[in-house]
């Protein structure tokens, strides 16, 4: 299985049996093979706990205090983990470089885009000063940003633009060799697009070979030549690209690409890998995938099974699967593919009752002020009207700082709008402090929230049973059809009942997200506000979570407010969907239509920066890159 | 810009003033004890006595008119005469006398404070979990934990008496005599907060190693040492700087027992002093160059952050 490619060239980077574990031994990766050679770009799939960034940063020899790495990593004739800090400082930046995940941490806060692209140069550059100049311009002008970026600091400019100077410098000594680990995941959906776009074509330019980290299967395909789809710590497929999204060999990677809601129609039934992702140091004796897997025989558990090739007979690049039952499933998985994309179910019809949250002309002005008092009024939204029915489900889509969760927060009375009204069934709650105490009461039983991250909405050091049951006991006893106790509510929401006595932290994402929509549910409120709710979740947790919210629209027929920058979340979730930008309302729709055929030239850019095989009616005019906002202050 | 942020503070610390010394003005007012019995000393108070007393040094006037009189002279800067303490004497004078011998043991302490807490905290910092890192956190702990009055009181006996190392008593003349008449409180002083500076610098240097920029500065090949001194050091001297303010405040408060016990005349008990005999124009005038220093040390904090940290001149508030 070693060497993926059968007219092997000595391979730029070469891993062996690569294994982390912390310094008390528990396994963190265990045991993975693969090479790379110059120019090649390699995907690393996997969902949270699957060991991608550890792998990452073990091949940058870039992991935490207490974990370590062994194994054979040979780099260009260099035993990575075998040389010294030292030794290896000569082959940062020079060969071997890696770009992080967010860009918001990446960059020193006190040192100019023009410091860290100078610092970053090669020794021979850096040292004269006029050539050190220039090259710092065409660097910039090589990741698309103009030249008066070199002045701004990292603060000032956009999370885009950040990546960007991140990138630049993380090749200004010409790498052979990039590991960019999850680089568009903290970004907007068309810098995203952007941002891919200019790896892509920046590894292309240089034939650098690239390993590209992502949770997001979309990405990969747009991007690699192989891929490498990774679970709880072992590699379960290496395939390449068009065969894995053709032919997936692994249970897994079967239902990762099935759990994806697609983005260009409605789909009845979103199919979820039920279960969650087991630690890697439990899973070392058996197959990873086995308790979630509805293919499971007695011999997937019997030993770790070996990544095995599946190749088809003439095939030039070979492909592993570590899937034992992978030969009879075949036709299985083929067909479970195949029918994916040709089911389009219409999505259902409901019957609307009259307005039950009115919005009109909403809007919300932020004052800043510096220390040394600069004034600024920042315009968060201007002249918002929209209306959700009773039982409707309204999406509100958008991008960073569109104004999507100020709006939620006006609703919910946690900010007070500017000016414009807002009447929630029958109630004028434009201003919260003017209502009663008894109003606030039951107005806060009418509408309620789901936050995105459930690791911080939920109180660390209360159980679930607190939890809920303050839930319960805060929305008043006996609220009509209400679940009056917090087994009902766990039931609700698909969770045992050996939950209530734990605490949040004993949970996974999903779960957590599970108890705060229960918490939600206390109240049996008429509008559940859902803030990004599975943004923060993985791909096979986010369809539960997504069916789950379906499930309560259809049996108690509450109004929904879906914010979200997620156009298959949009698809799959709402009825009706307004596109918000810098605080205004570009287009709304109905959604199915407003997707299909987008009329605003925003609206047609967030569709067209799908990954991916781009949606059918795309618009792929490529947008100037150096026009993106910054955030200069 | 800078320059109005600068005013606007001044105008504040002005007015903190303003209220500071009337608060304090209201205090001494209730309090029992008048400046009377303190004039008289032992002198029988006939009424002539009393009278010519009040007459001179208004002690009749209603509340309010006595304290502006008071402001009207701190306005033409005139912080009046003592009445007790040194008496008669010019209180700017006195002041000005105290105030350099305390600013002088300050500022021997804060440069112990700062060769001593900044380098430990960032040893300790950058050797996370070793043997180093242990044994100075151990050391901060011991120091945070001694009173100063009673590690003054040690050193005195260990350092002056025993040893005979340093003078006991007095704030000799000249330079080297000052020095090593103020070393003993000086490392009273400092002990305790340099404890605390270092481990303010350690969690800033913990903080900062452990951010994402380090591990990416790193992994672009850069020098270790510009890795330590611009991503490292820099970051973490901004909390160092703020959490410098407060020690220096705190500082200030110490120096009053620091003072007593080794009998120094410094601006410390001169305010005790003239607390016990009621002295009104020394204990206004010794509370507002205090609060004055409070406010000029917050002050100087704030600018400093301003230079280190691009982010406070473009700092955004939410006024929702």
């Amino acid at each position: 299985m070693t060497g993926i490619q059968r007219q092997s060239a000595a391979p730029l980077l070469s891993v062996r049996d690569l294994r982390v574990k912390t310094r008390q031994g528990r396994i963190l990766l265990n045991g993975t093979s693969f090479d790379l050679r110059a120019g090649e770009v390699l995907g690393i799939v996997g969902e949270s706990g699957s060991g991608k960034t550890m792998t990452a940063r073990a091949l940058a020899r870039a992991l935490a205090d207490g974990v370590s790495a062994e194994g054979e990593v040979v780099f260009d004739g260099t035993s990575l983990l075998d040389v010294s800090e030292r030794e290896l400082r000569p082959l940062r930046g020079s060969r071997i470089a890696m770009v992080l995940q967010d860009p918001f941490t990446a960059l020193n806060p006190l040192q100019t885009v023009r410091e860290h692209l100078r610092e970053s140069l090669g020794p021979a550059v850096r040292r004269n000063k006029a050539e050190a100049r220039s090259e710092v311009e065409r660097r910039l002008a090589e990741v698309g940003l103009a030249a008066e970026v070199a002045d701004r600091y990292p603060f000032q400019l956009s999370g885009g633009m950040r990546q960007r100077v991140a990138i630049a410098t993380a090749l200004a000594q010409d790498p052979t060799f990039l590991i960019a680990d999850e680089p568009t995941t903290a970004l907007d959906a068309t810098t995203q697009a952007q941002v891919l776009e200019l790896l892509r074509k920046l590894q292309r330019d240089r034939g650098m070979a690239l390993i590209l980290i992502t949770h997001d299967l979309r990405v990969a395909f747009s991007v690699c030549d192989r891929i490498m789809v990774m679970y709880a710590g072992t590699v379960l497929e290496h395939a390449p690209t068009e065969q894995l999204a053709r032919r997936p060999r692994h249970p897994y990677s079967l239902g990762l690409m099935l759990a994806e809601p697609p983005v260009n129609r409605y789909q009845e039934r979103l199919v979820s890998v039920p279960g969650n992702v087991p630690p890697a140091h439990s899973v070392t004796q058996t197959c990873a995938f086995a308790d979630r897997c509805q293919w499971r025989r007695d011999a997937c558990i019997s030993g770790p099974p070996p990544l095995a090739e599946v190749s088809p007979p003439g095939a030039v690049v070979e492909h592993h699967s570590a899937c034992v039952r992978a030969a009879d499933l075949s036709d299985e998985m083929d067909a479970a593919i195949r029918s994916r994309s040709t089911t389009a179910d219409e999505p259902p019809v409901r019957g609307l009752g009259a307005p039950l949250l009115q919005v009109r002309a909403l809007s919300k002005t932020f004052r800043t002020a510096s220390l040394t008092g600069r004034r600024k009024e920042n315009v968060a939204l201007a002249d918002v009207t929209f209306e959700i029915a009773e039982g409707e489900s309204l999406g509100l889509l958008g991008e960073t700082g569109s104004g999507k969760t100020t709006t939620a927060r006006c609703v919910l009375g946690l900010s007070t709008p500017t000016s414009g009204a807002i009447e929630l069934d029958g109630f004028d709650i434009s201003d919260y402090r003017r209502l009663s105490r008894e109003q606030r009461a039951r107005v806060r039983r009418l509408v309620q929230v789901v936050f995105q991250d459930p690791y911080a909405s939920l109180n660390p050091s209360m159980t679930i049973e607190t939890a809920l049951g303050e839930a319960i006991t805060a929305g008043g006893a006996g609220v009509h059809g209400a679940p009056g106790t917090v087994a009902e509510l766990l039931d609700l929401v698909g969770l045992p009942q050996i939950h209530a006595r734990r605490h949040p932290s004993a949970l996974s994402g999903g779960e957590r997200q599970r108890v705060a929509i229960a918490r939600a549910l206390a109240v049996r409120p008429k509008l559940l506000i859902c803030d990004e709710p599975v943004a923060a979740l993985d791909v096979s947790v986010q369809a539960q979570i997504l069916e789950l919210l379906r499930d309560i629209r259809t049996r108690y027929g509450t109004s929904m407010l879906f914010i979200t920058h997620d156009l298959s979340v949009v698809r799959q979730m709402t009825d009706r969907t307004l596109v918000l930008k810098d605080g205004t309302i570009v287009e709304a729709g109905d959604t199915a239509q407003l997707l299909d055929a987008p009329q605003h030239p925003y609206t047609r850019s967030l569709v067209a920066s799908v990954p991916g095989p781009r949606a059918a009616t795309a618009d792929t005019t490529s947008k100037d890159v150096s026009r993106e906002p910054s955030r200069k202050a | 810009m800078v320059a109005a942020f600068v005013l606007r503070r001044l105008g504040a610390g002005i007015l903190l003033l303003l209220t500071l010394s009337f608060l304090v003005f209201c205090l001494l007012a209730l309090s029992p004890g008048t400046p009377l019995q303190a004039l008289l000393g032992t002198r029988p108070a006939s009424p002539e006595l009393v009278d010519s007393l009040n007459a001179r040094y208004h002690l009749n006037d209603p509340f309010l008119v006595q304290y502006g009189r008071w402001l009207a002279g701190v306005c033409a800067l005139d912080f009046g005469q003592s009445i007790s303490v040194q008496s008669d004497a010019p209180v700017g004078q006195i002041l000005s006398e105290r105030m350099a011998l305390t600013l002088q043991l300050g500022g021997y302490a804060l440069v112990l404070i700062l060769l001593v807490g900044i380098p430990l905290g960032m040893l300790a910092g950058i050797r996370r979990g070793r043997r180093t890192d242990r044994a100075i956190s151990a050391g901060a702990t011991v120091a945070i934990s001694a009173p100063a009055f009673v590690l003054a009181i040690v050193l005195l006996y260990v350092f002056g008496v025993a040893l005979k190392w340093f003078p006991v008593y007095g704030t000799g003349t000249g330079f080297a005599e000052r020095v090593s008449h103020l070393t003993l409180p000086a490392v009273a002083l400092a002990t305790v907060l340099s404890g605390i500076l270092v481990r303010q610098t350690r969690a800033a240097m913990l903080t900062a190693m452990s951010q994402d920029y380090i591990t990416f500065a790193r992994l672009r090949g850069l020098s270790p040492g510009r890795v330590l001194v611009r991503y490292a050091l820099r970051n973490a001297a901004l909390p160092v700087v703020t959490s410098l303010g407060l020690i220096l405040v705190a500082a200030l408060t110490s120096t009053l027992f620091i003072e007593q016990v080794f009998s120094l005349p410094g601006i410390g008990t001169l305010l005790l002093a003239a607390v016990t005999n009621n002295d009104v124009p020394v204990v206004q005038g010794a509370v507002l160059v205090l609060g004055a220093s409070v406010i000029l040390t917050n002050l100087a904090v704030d600018l400093l952050g301003l230079a280190l940290d691009p982010r406070t001149r473009f700092a955004v508030k939410d006024g929702a």
